[in-house]
């Protein structure tokens, strides 16, 4: 695994091991002392580790395979959603109506838990499903976008409108979900309350392993001939083909594994959120991550997460500071990355280091040839 | 596939490129099994090749033993698009070894047929056998590709981002599944075997570089050597020395030279003194056709070829 774990990705490795091991010591310490920091401080950069899982998974597709998906917000979604399902069992009767059902099962008056809410109060099958869940939709709307040979901007347009129908099938009543308030009052997970400071700081930790936990597995496979093959598909699909390999399936793992890990990913923010609703598959939200690896630069793993960090950051503030000013800053920056950072953040860095390297690397081997 | 060139042998031993389908992957998925993995092309034609289109049933007509002796055949090929007959009534046989080349004015078919051995185009009539047993009209390209018709593109086609190695290792003869891919590392006989395929190509100083950063010959000896690192036994080459320097097309005649004997190869070109420099047989295609066939000098004498030449040029 040597390749897997080069020089960048043990860098990145060791930066963002450190950095999470300082929030969570920051967050071990008493609220106002030095260093410390505060639970909201430390749920919202849980919160951004899920996010910067879910970029790495459109980067994986997007930057190494150049398949634009814009709608894998709803494989996120839909891990949030079955999470989310083990969250509002363990309400309990601790709910409005006191009932084991969840409150909005009693409100629109139904008396027992349909079929697929079977099993969802026990933690490990939640986890699964929040994986398989969106796996599932990711191998037969692969399948079959795959198969029929759709690729390009079509692809792109009905993933997004896959998520656009996720969106509006959430909203209904009758689907078991919520509706248009989805779920949300949770309690405890595993026992803990959700309200402990000790909670929050272990979903940190836990969304920060996941992201590395993904990043690695995406070293693994873009460093094996796999890897090469998606990049391969990307230069030339008709040339992958024609050297014997079936690019719908390569399309295909590489999707799905993808979606599996975006799925987690929901899982892991619902809590740290506190709510999931159907918005989470509003077609906007895939496009702000598709806008963060772009920002990042795409086919570069670290690139998806820093840029998922950024945009996210400053998301958060333009929303404390000016609501409403975000959906035009958002609109500029989209232009702005198209325009002028064709390869995202990294890849101009890269870049500087890059020109910077070769004149060092130039200038030494030109005092040698005059040596 | 462990066969390691011995050190005192050839690079590279492109002999062995037929004997290598037997032991290396079948073409994946259905569980159907490649007529070219299935013994020599001296061997009887197998049960379900010989069933199917012989009239008596035994395995023994004119037809069978065509496509026993061959090992690409077409017969009455025609393709149109849209009414417009690309192919017409086309047919070429191609013996093994054997490198034929391809001529014919713009728009005569030339590529059509490519697209019809490599099972991107479906004719609406006709048959196409290679090896033997493989109907080629009911296989895709991919299955085509890993039974060993591969295939240069007209426009050269590489993967632009990958280093010249990394290309070569992709098309390197393999199981090619998912699973397979993802496991598979380079052996030291895969090493030996791609040092040869880039010694072979005049690539070997190359082996690092992007492929989008070579020069258009480059890139066409790239392709080439692609298609070598998949150990063809029939190499299909459209215009491969389009666009390349005198020195280059030169040396590209060498390289087809070095295959001479060790697979197949259709060639099409409209470089005439590279077709002559190859010295093969040569089919002259007009307007979905076989014109004429023949040597160079026989083609180039006869009347049809030079009217549909200076027809062509016409227009
Ligand atoms: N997909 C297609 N749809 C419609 N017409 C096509 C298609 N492909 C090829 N043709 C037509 O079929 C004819 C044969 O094309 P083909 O590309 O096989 O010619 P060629 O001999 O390779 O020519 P060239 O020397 O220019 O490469 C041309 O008239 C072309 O316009
Ligand atoms: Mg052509």
């Amino acid at each position: 695994m040597n390749r897997a774990f080069d020089r960048p990705t043990r860098i990145f490795f060791a930066a963002t091991a450190l950095f999470t091991i300082a929030v969570a010591a920051g967050a071990l310490r008493p609220e106002g002392s030095a260093l410390s920091v505060g639970p909201l401080t430390v749920s919202l950069l849980g919160k951004y580790m899920c996010l910067a899982t879910l970029a790495l998974s459109v980067d994986l597709v997007w930057g190494y395979m150049g398949v634009l998906s814009l709608g894998h917000g709803a494989f996120f979604a839909l891990g949030g959603y079955a999470f989310g399902m083990y969250l509002m069992r363990h309400i309990g009767s601790r709910g409005v109506y006191s009932s084991q059902l969840p409150d909005f099962m009693v409100s629109i008056g139904w008396d027992r838990l349909p079929w697929y809410w079977l099993g969802t109060d026990v933690f490990a099958y939640a986890v699964l499903l929040a994986a398989a869940a969106p796996a599932l939709l990711a191998l037969a709307f692969g399948w079959t976008a795959f198969r029929s040979r759709v690729s390009g901007v079509y692809f792109s347009i009905i993933s997004q409108a896959m998520t656009y129908a996720l969106m509006l099938a959430f909203f209904l009543n009758s689907l078991g979900f919520g509706g248009n308030n989805g779920f949300t009052d949770f309690k405890e997970i595993l026992g803990f309350e959700l309200a402990a400071r000790s909670t929050s700081t272990c979903l940190f930790l836990a969304s920060a392993s996941l992201m590395l936990a993904f990043y690695w597995a995406c070293r693994v496979v873009a460093a094996s001939r796999l890897g090469l093959c998606a990049r391969a598909v990307r230069d030339n699909e008709e040339r992958a083909r024609f050297a014997g390999y079936r690019v719908e399936r390569v399309k295909l793992f590489v999707f799905v594994l993808s979606a599996a890990a975006a799925g987690l990913a929901g899982a892991l923010y619902v809590p740290q959120a506190g709510i999931i609703n159907p918005n989470s598959f509003a077609p906007l939200f895939s496009i702000e991550i598709v806008v963060c690896v772009a920002l990042g630069g795409r086919g570069r793993l670290y690139g998806a997460v820093a840029g998922a960090f950024l945009v996210n950051w400053l998301k958060t503030a333009l929303t404390g500071l000016m609501p409403g000013a975000w959906l035009f800053v958002f609109g500029l920056l989209f232009v702005a990355v198209t325009v002028f950072l064709p390869d995202g953040v990294a890849g101009s860095a890269e870049r500087l280091f890059g020109a910077a390297a070769l004149r060092l690397k130039g200038g030494r081997r030109g005092a040698e040839a005059g040596a | 596939m462990e066969r390691k060139p011995g050190p005192d042998g050839p690079p590279v031993d492109f002999a062995a490129f037929p004997g290598g389908r037997a032991s290396a992957s079948g073409p994946q998925g259905g569980g159907a099994t490649s007529g070219a993995s299935e013994g020599s092309p001296a061997g009887a034609p197998s049960g379900e090749a010989g069933a199917a289109t012989s009239p008596f049933g035994d395995g023994w007509t004119p037809k069978a033993q065509r496509r026993k002796e061959h090992v690409l055949l077409l017969e009455g090929i025609s393709v149109s698009f849209d009414g417009f007959k690309a192919l017409d009534g086309l047919s070429l046989y191609l013996k093994e070894g054997e490198l034929r080349s391809v001529i014919g004015p713009n728009g005569a078919g030339k590529t059509t047929m490519m697209d019809v051995i490599t099972g991107s185009a479906r004719p609406d009539s006709g048959e196409a056998w290679y090896a033997g047993t493989v109907n080629l009209l009911d296989k895709d390209e991919v299955f085509i590709a890993q039974a060993g018709v591969c295939r240069k593109f007209q426009k050269p086609s590489v993967f632009e981002t990958l280093t010249v190695s990394q290309n070569l290792e992709l098309a390197l003869k393999a199981p090619k599944t998912v699973w397979s891919t993802f496991r598979a590392r380079l052996s030291g006989g895969d090493r030996d075997f791609l040092a040869g395929v880039l010694d072979l190509t005049r690539l070997s100083g190359e082996a690092g570089t992007i492929a989008g950063a070579l020069s258009h010959g480059q890139k066409q000896w790239l392709e080439i050597g692609m298609l070598l690192s998949q150990k063809p036994r029939v190499l299909l080459l459209d215009e491969p020395v389009a666009g390349m320097t005198p020195q280059e097309i030169e040396r590209t005649a060498g390289l087809l030279e070095s295959l001479r004997g060790r697979c197949s190869v259709i060639l099409v070109e409209h470089d005439m003194e590279f077709v002559r420099a190859v010295a093969s047989g040569v089919t002259v295609l007009h307007q979905g056709r076989v014109l004429s066939e023949g040597t160079m000098d026989e083609v180039s004498g006869d009347p049809r070829v030079v009217e549909a030449y200076l027809g062509g040029a016409a227009c």
